[in-house]
């Protein structure tokens, strides 16, 4: 059981996640489609395969507007 | 994951595609991804003079950088729709399309419906009846006004939006649950000039949002992130959220139902609109002179009927 060391933010919120799983999984586990956001790793955009790793702050953009 | 073209990290999976591009490959496959679709649908000519509705968001950004790259001859248009939302969203839009053009050396037309027509959008929403509860639809009957005026007064040859296949495909979800017959036979990406109207084109009708977001983002191009306060709760998110949810599970699924469409309305599986040009040209509205389908008044018009 890994440790929740991850840090997932989107807008003015963040959520604790799990290291050691893929992006796809943790979107999932947030209830958050992969196709409605893009997630920056550093400033780099980062595919869902992605692991994530100990001590990482992945932005989410959501990526839907609508009126 | 890698990308298909070099092997490098990919930064995006298009799963409707079974592509992954790395950066690079990806800012060349947009802009040539785009190309084909102007040539495909023969939208306009590099000799053409056009105007884009720019809104200060990604999708209008995208394109406006992805024309320029492609040397296409291009104006942008902002319409500051007085809306603020504790946001000041209007001009805050308006300073992000404005920093786009100035460090591009691109002309942006600015006009401000308030200072133009003496009320903002909420305010024309809230004072007519067709406006209550409806801004959204007060705002898009005055855009379309404003984008085919000036691009009539002002001599361009085509209108373009930055519609995406999101947009598009909420649009079709919508007027299909309708079975909106009428609205289904006008959802081609390339609207001929006719009657008063000038041509309207949607380069990047086939593109996800989320592809757009990528290039703004990989181009490092500053955008309002901000919804519309309007926005919030109306039907075309809903609409792009439930899509979202069926894509998760079905790649390609919306990507499919736009296409699909396409073929069917080529096939004229939809009624087109009955009035010629010609006849259209003899609708037209008595105060702004632009075209009307009832031959009175136009919809703009009589919003601001005494």
């Amino acid at each position: 059981m890994s440790e929740e060391s991850v840090t997932i933010i989107l807008k003015d919120k963040s959520f604790p996640m799990h290291a050691g799983i893929p992006l796809h999984k943790a979107l999932r586990i947030l209830d958050l489609p992969a196709n409605a956001h893009l997630a920056l790793r550093d400033g780099q955009l980062i595919t869902e395969d992605e692991m994530l790793r100990k001590g990482d702050r992945i932005e989410l953009v959501a990526v839907i507007s609508g009126g | 994951m890698r990308c298909r073209k070099c092997g490098q990290k990919a930064v995006i999976n298009m799963r409707q595609h079974r592509l992954a591009l790395c950066d690079e490959h990806y800012l060349e496959w947009l802009p040539e991804q785009t190309e084909r679709f102007i040539k495909k649908y023969e939208m306009f000519t590099r000799y053409e003079r056009l105007l884009l509705a720019v809104s200060g968001g990604k999708d209008s950004l995208a394109l406006w950088d992805v024309l320029w790259r492609l040397g296409y001859n291009v104006d942008g248009l902002y319409i500051n729709l007085g809306i603020d939302g504790s946001l000041d969203y209007s001009n805050q839009s308006q300073r992000f399309a404005q920093q786009f053009a100035d460090e591009r050396n691109l002309k942006l037309i600015n006009l401000n419906v308030h200072e133009q027509y003496g009320e903002s959008i909420p305010e024309i929403a809230q004072r007519t009846r067709r406006g209550q509860d409806k801004t959204c639809s007060i705002c898009g009957l005055v855009k379309r006004h404003i984008f085919n005026q000036s691009a009539r007064d002002g001599n361009y040859d085509a209108v373009i939006t930055a519609h995406n296949l999101d947009d598009e495909a909420a649009v079709l979800l919508s007027n299909s649950l309708d079975w909106s017959l009428e609205r289904l036979g006008r959802g081609q990406p390339l609207l001929p000039a006719g009657g008063g109207f000038v041509r309207k084109a949607k380069p990047f009708c086939r593109f996800y949002e989320r592809e757009s977001a990528a290039y703004t983002l990989l181009r490092g191009i500053p955008y309002i992130h901000e919804e519309c306060p309007y926005s919030t709760g109306s039907k075309q998110l809903f609409f792009k959220q439930d899509l979202n949810r069926w894509e998760e599970h079905m790649p390609g699924t919306k990507l499919r139902f736009y296409l699909n469409y396409l073929t069917a309305l080529d096939e004229g599986a939809f009624p087109q609109r009955q009035e010629s040009p010609a006849e259209l040209d003899q609708q037209r509205c008595p105060i702004c002179g632009q075209p009307t389908i009832t031959g009175n008044t136009c919809a703009f018009c009589r919003l601001f009927e005494k």
